[in-house]
């Protein structure tokens, strides 16, 4: 066995694979129930790791941390049917994404393209959250354009040199590691002079800026690199062939965005408000409602074709964007009428009293605002799809 | 449900049977019946009309899900036929009814071709409740004498009308032969070209045997049977919005402005998008609704809810779809002579058929409200 030096997380206890999806999802749902914490539940935000740690660390310690890996990399093993049951589950009770970054990214990627002296090195870390992980993908010039990325890593001796600046950096200011996409030829087609590169954040040069966004949050920030080093051994897969790495996380998970918990929440949140301000009879209400009941209902069927896909083990194809769009619109929609239906309370940010009830009215609208944007515009999801579907 | 392969044979069948012909479309308008009884002879054939028919009944015995495959079949293709009307709720209908030697003999004649049978129901303002139709049957002699009227029958001049009346103060449903003494039938040309029919019953002889079913269970009978049309019908405007689409798709991909094929433009690119989106997003809820309908033991509630969810979607966004294929086409897509013509007046004619998409909104809305209710 070629992992016989290493040891990857804990071992399991046994495949989950074999259980049937309803036990297997009762085993699921009892932990969550059971130890989540009551008060981390749909967080308005994405926590800091410490908020967390209790819960992330009681995962890793039960060799549940990434659900996705194999299992003889310290994951838990689980096909593609058994991973979207524990995605769906985490949703449903509102469970902050695992450690997205290292778990659903890098993890992955080194698996799939690492050097075994790469996973022994960073494997473990992901698995016991030691490291915290996060992605330098976008530029200030290159959001949407992400292939004419700009940061430059030039080979000196053993070692690359960045120098450049990424922005929109998820939870950057909470990571202690980043995966970037660099510039290492400038003289050939866009897409054909980037690298991947894992960067270690805990060296001079790396300057950090949080940008705090309409909510007052900073989730994101920007990431300076000035003469940042990192070992050339940090390269993962070829030189200049980063685009082709990156790429290849577009897996079966590019159907999480599309799941329809999220407004499934604000529906539930909706009809609350609504309940404590009358106006569930209100028919002005009960048409904008009734409509959304329906998109959210729908969104369900069409997640469900997709998932069905999944746990056939099939491979999902580009029109699997359509998930992307139609879910976070729908979010969307649901946020702005919750804030519609709040009437003069659509006005307060953070919790406020309707009728005998905390609502965190803007919370939903917050989160879904930005949906439409990251991960692919929603606007270059319709070019991929107009392009790669409708053949336009 | 009915099992993969013999959907897909079905499927294959159906698109060999039934290829859009245009001529053939054009050549139906204005005509009585409308449609060709060779054609609708030839579905019989197929078997096409005993889908939902059980074996023991000489049916295929095959699930909603199959009905399903053929209409979203001659959906694609505008076919005038009314296989929804009287291939899906008429045949689904006369199989609930108690069995006898005239329901097993109307049934034969039906699945065979020989008959047509439509429901009528719809009162003049067309109201969604099962028995608001003004149509009384009265005791007489051994049999009855109908009277009153009922409209937006879909196919006037079928053979037969599963008609429902009021017997004696109990929802009732009669078997009544075209033709048949006192009645008359007044047919409302639909925008496809094809009509309805309003039909007034003035003193109707109708024979004891003519009432096929009564009593308890009639109306949850009829309803069911309702909500299986109102599944094919949105299966059929899904044909519709299929066709309507790719008409679009090869337009845009041929018609040259600016030097450019027109699809190269992002904004028209992004409108293509969306109305594939919305058919999809109507596929993925007719394949909920089918399955909910076809799984063992569904509520009449949840089947209702099922129906309207699809109808609800469906109705919609196929005259959506209809509407920005012609805009997408320009002035082309709103003449006669182009193909898609056919397809947006088709989706005009049937969308409303069974409760339109608003209708069924406000069906969805409540049938969810008393969910909701119920489990507080």
């Amino acid at each position: 066995m070629t992992n016989s030096e290493t040891t990857y997380g804990v071992a399991q206890k046994q495949d989950w694979n074999a259980l049937s999806d309803d036990a297997f999802r009762q085993m699921i749902r009892t932990e969550f129930e059971t130890h989540f914490p009551q008060e981390l539940r749909f967080l308005p935000h994405r926590p800091p790791f410490k908020l967390v740690s209790g819960w992330f660390l009681r995962m890793s310690r039960k060799g549940w941390i990434a659900p996705n890996w194999p299992a003889e990399y310290g994951g838990m093993g689980l096909s593609a049917r058994k991973a979207l049951i524990f995605h769906e589950e985490v949703e449903r009770w509102g469970i902050p994404r695992f450690q997205d970054h290292g778990i659903q990214m890098v993890g992955p990627v080194l698996i799939q393209w690492g050097t075994q002296e790469q996973r022994r090195r960073y494997l473990p870390s992901i698995l016991s959250c030691e490291h915290i992980w996060c992605q330098g993908y976008s530029e200030p010039g290159s959001g949407s354009d992400l292939a004419s990325l700009q940061t430059k890593a030039v080979l000196d001796g053993d070692e690359f040199v960045i120098n450049g600046q990424k922005i929109w950096t998820t939870m950057a200011h909470d990571a202690t590691h980043i995966f970037a996409l660099v510039r290492t030829d400038p003289n050939v087609k866009k897409q054909e002079g980037i690298s991947f590169l894992l960067i270690d954040m805990d060296q001079p040069g790396i300057t950090v800026r949080p940008i705090p966004d309409m909510s007052g949050y900073a989730e994101f920030c920007e990431v300076f690199f000035d003469d940042v080093r990192t070992p050339k051994d940090n390269l993962v897969g070829e030189l200049n062939k980063g685009w082709t790495v990156a790429k290849s996380l577009l897996g079966f998970e590019r159907i999480f965005i599309g799941s329809p918990k999220l407004p499934e929440y604000a529906l539930e949140m909706l009809e609350t408000v609504a309940s404590a301000r009358g106006k569930l009879d209100d028919p002005v209400f009960r048409d904008k409602y009734v409509r959304l009941q329906l998109d959210v209902e729908h969104l369900g069927a069409s997640y469900q074709h997709y998932a069905d896909i999944v746990a056939r083990g099939e491979t999902l194809g580009a029109d699997v964007s359509m998930l992307k769009v139609w879910a976070t619109e729908t979010f969307q929609r649901a946020a702005d009428l919750i804030i519609e239906t709040a009437g003069p309370l659509g006005a307060f940010k953070g919790d406020a009293r309707i009728g005998n009830v905390d609502v965190n009215v803007l919370a939903p609208f917050y989160k879904a605002r930005p949906a439409t944007i990251y991960g692919g515009s929603n606007e270059i999801q319709r070019n991929i799809l107009s392009k790669a579907v409708l053949g336009l | 449900m009915t099992d993969p392969d013999t959907l897909r044979m079905l499927e294959e069948a159906a698109r060999g049977h039934a290829p859009f012909d245009a001529a053939r479309v054009r050549g139906w308008r204005g005509t009585a019946p409308g449609f060709d009884r060779g054609h609708w002879q030839a579905m019989a054939e197929q078997g096409w009309l005993s889908i939902l028919v059980p074996e023991e009944a000489g049916g295929l015995g095959l699930d909603l899900d199959a009905a399903a495959a053929v209409a979203t079949v001659l959906g694609r293709s505008a076919a005038p036929e009314p296989f929804v009307a009287a291939g899906i709720v008429a045949p689904k209908l006369l199989s609930s009814c108690p069995p006898s030697e005239g329901r097993d003999a109307r049934l034969a004649r039906v699945i065979g071709g020989e008959a047509i049978a439509c429901l009528a129901w719809q009162d003049v303002a067309g109201s969604l409740e099962v028995g608001a139709a003004q149509v009384t049957a009265a005791s007489e002699g051994d049999g009855f004498a109908i009277d009153g009227e009922c409209r937006f029958v879909p196919v006037p001049d079928a053979d037969a009308f599963l008609v429902t009346a009021n017997a004696n103060g109990e929802l009732a449903l009669f078997w009544i032969d075209a033709g048949t003494k006192g009645l008359t039938i007044d047919r409302e040309t639909t925008a496809d070209g094809n009509s309805q029919g309003w039909m007034r019953f003035s003193g109707v002889n109708a024979a004891g045997t003519a009432c096929i079913a009564n009593g308890a269970g009639v109306e949850a009978m009829i309803n069911e049977a309702i909500d299986y049309g109102t599944i094919g019908n949105c299966a059929e405007l899904l044909g519709n919005m299929e066709r309507c689409l790719e008409l679009t798709l090869e337009y845009l991909k041929t018609r040259t402005q600016f030097g450019q094929m027109i699809g190269k433009f992002q904004v028209l690119q992004h409108r293509a998008v969306d109305l594939w989106m919305n058919k999809e997003v109507a596929r993925h809820a007719l394949t909920a609704s089918l399955n909910t309908v076809m799984a063992p033991n569904v509520p009449a509630a949840g089947r209702a809810r099922a129906a309207s969810s699809a109808k609800a979607r469906i109705g919609q966004t196929a005259l959506a779809l209809a509407n920005d294929a012609v805009q997408l086409h320009g002035a082309i897509g709103f003449t006669d002579e182009y193909d898609l013509a056919l397809y947006v007046n088709r989706a005009i004619a049937i969308a409303p058929y069974l409760g339109n998409a608003a209708e069924h909104l406000k069906r969805y809305g409540e049938l969810k409200q008393r969910r909701t209710e119920a489990a507080a």
